[in-house]
């Protein structure tokens, strides 16, 4: 792996190119000037990179989906801590991990009290209960930073797809969520998701398309407020897959940023206790039978046809069945193109994008769906309800798949995208 | 005709490229190399990586020989399922012509290293 090579691709030519090419006026600036916004390569070489957590000294905690956990320091050695299965050069390894399709280790988080009790987190497939899980387990980090010790599943019960499904991208694995990240107050929280599982969404205890408010020892969040009979490490339900989870800092609230299926990625302000309205389940809603009982993406879910039109089979938000939904703050147009991580930028480095929120998009190729694959600044209103204005970053290198987002302690934004590589973005000159 | 309609509603500018490449390609058969390197660029790089060497749930490109690329490719045209991503290849490969699968065979497998 190499380290910080600095791209410094404020290229002003190819701004010019973009913008000609797609016709767009260039509209005068007022603050940052986005074309300002620089890249360097943190770290390359990497394989499905999914997720980054930082120190205050820059100490960089980053997982690998199918590889494991390791952590850059702030030198840039890199120490491999916990493989996945018997992967080769970890100080250690989970036996029982394992990676198949869109399942393996993927989100990691510092325990804010890192300094006094050396706690981290990482949620991983795991072959130790049969069936599968997906587990949120606790390990202490090494006073030098080589290795953990002391795991502890926090988390053991998060459903796992086993086996295959007559669906698209239907595969076992599927749909884990995966976010890790401690909120504002010091509370745990963990997205997951429906696994292509009709019963999972509006299931009271089973945890998959959930967003999950926990301590550290895997407890439930004494204010959750779930409806009766629910798992109280319920924050909210009735999710399709969580990717993406932000603590806006001028409201103290949750938003999300959920993959739609084949329209209609959203981001929703979260309720305590909220249904975010996904129901795939056959025989119901006006729907009849479905692939394998699961109508995520019926009607027609081997072609393209008109989103919103698939939209009004299969809501991604039913507020006909589930009038007290939460209801989405932005749905991407009505597309869906892999919309998954988000976090709110922070300090006047980012001039008017100080306070807003930044989600990743992945993209899809697929049945007329523009690929769409960028960064978008989301701004919302001052009560943080409401979107207001969505920006496409300027990027300062190449697009890819953004698998992860996080702000450093240096108050720039790193980027993790699939192809291996993660960004530092840093804005002004 | 190097590229019909290739089944994705790509951007203005992305379209344009290899369009304009498959209009200087002419009408014959042989494998065109620059057209491929553009439909590489823009329409599966997206998914299998920029260097195709898989990521996420999409499989590795890299290291394939151009035989089974080609047949993978005339597989997905057909319209059968292979593995759970099928849907994605034949939407995408749907309108391939039989010259924009051997160019495409031939681009990757002789571009990126395994």
């Amino acid at each position: 792996m190499k380290n910080t090579k600095n791209l410094m691709l404020r290229n002003a030519l190819s701004f010019m190119a973009v913008s000609v090419a797609f016709t767009t006026p260039v509209m005068a600036e007022t603050g940052m000037n986005t074309t300002n916004l620089q890249a360097e390569v943190v770290v390359e070489g990497l394989e499905n990179p999914w997720d980054m957590a930082f120190l205050d000294d820059g100490t960089m905690l980053f997982t690998e989906k199918c590889k494991g956990l390791s952590v850059r320091m702030p030198d840039g050695e890199i120490n491999k801590l916990y493989g996945v299965g018997d992967t080769d050069g970890y100080a250690s390894n989970g036996t029982d991990l394992f990676c198949e399709g869109q399942a393996g280790m993927m989100g990691v988080a510092f325990d804010p009290d890192f300094d006094d009790n050396r706690r981290i987190y990482v949620y991983s497939t795991s072959s130790m209960s049969d069936p599968h899980t997906n587990r949120l387990m606790r390990f202490r980090l090494s006073e030098d930073f080589s290795e953990v010790s002391n795991r502890t599943d926090i988390v053991d019960d998060v459903p796992y797809k086993m086996a295959a499904s007559d669906h698209p991208f239907g595969g076992p694995g599927a749909h884990n969520g995966g976010r890790v990240r401690f909120g504002p107050e010091g509370a745990l929280w963990l997205t997951t998701g429906d696994n292509h599982n009709p019963e999972i969404p509006q299931s009271p205890d089973l945890m998959g398309s959930k967003v999950l408010r926990i301590d550290t020892d895997g407890n439930a969040h004494p204010d959750n407020a779930p409806p009766a009979g629910f798992d109280k490490r319920t924050f909210t339900y009735g999710h399709r897959n969580v990717q993406g989870i932000a603590f806006n800092p001028a409201t103290g609230s949750v938003v999300t940023a959920e993959h739609g299926p084949w329209h209609s990625d959203e981001i929703t302000v979260l309720e305590n206790g909220g249904n975010a309205g996904w129901d795939p389940r056959d025989n119901m809603a006006g729907r009849g039978d479905c692939p394998d009982g699961y109508c995520g993406y019926m009607p027609n879910q081997n072609e393209g046809m008109n989103r919103f039109e698939r939209a009004a089979f299969m809501p991604m938000t039913d507020l006909q069945t589930y009038p007290d939904a939460m209801e989405p703050a932005w749905s991407n147009n009505g597309w869906s193109q892999g919309t998954c991580p988000a976090v709110f930028l922070r300090g006047e480095q980012w001039g008017n994008w100080d306070g807003a929120m930044a989600v990743g998009i992945m993209g899809i190729g697929f049945g007329g769906t523009p690929i769409g694959q960028r960064i978008d600044i989301i701004e919302f209103n001052d009560d943080g309800t409401e979107v207001v204005d969505v920006t496409e970053m300027t990027l300062p290198m190449e697009s890819g798949r953004f698998r992860a987002l996080e702000q450093g302690p240096d108050g720039s934004l790193y980027t993790a995208i699939d192809g291996g590589v993660i960004y530092k973005m840093t804005p002004g000159s | 005709m190097t590229i019909k309609s290739f089944g994705l509603a790509l951007g203005l500018a992305i379209v344009c490229m290899p369009l304009a490449a498959a209009a200087q390609s002419g009408g014959s058969d042989d494998i065109d190399l620059a057209s491929a390197a553009q439909l590489f660029k823009n329409n599966c790089s997206a998914c299998h990586g920029k260097k195709a060497q898989g990521v996420a749930s999409y499989p590795k490109l890299a290291g394939q020989d151009a035989a089974y690329l080609a047949g993978k490719l005339q597989t997905y045209r057909a319209g059968e399922m292979v593995g759970p991503n099928s849907v994605l290849m034949i939407q995408n490969a749907k309108d391939l012509s039989d010259q924009d699968i051997a160019s495409l065979a031939a681009y990757i497998s002789t571009t990126f290293e395994e």
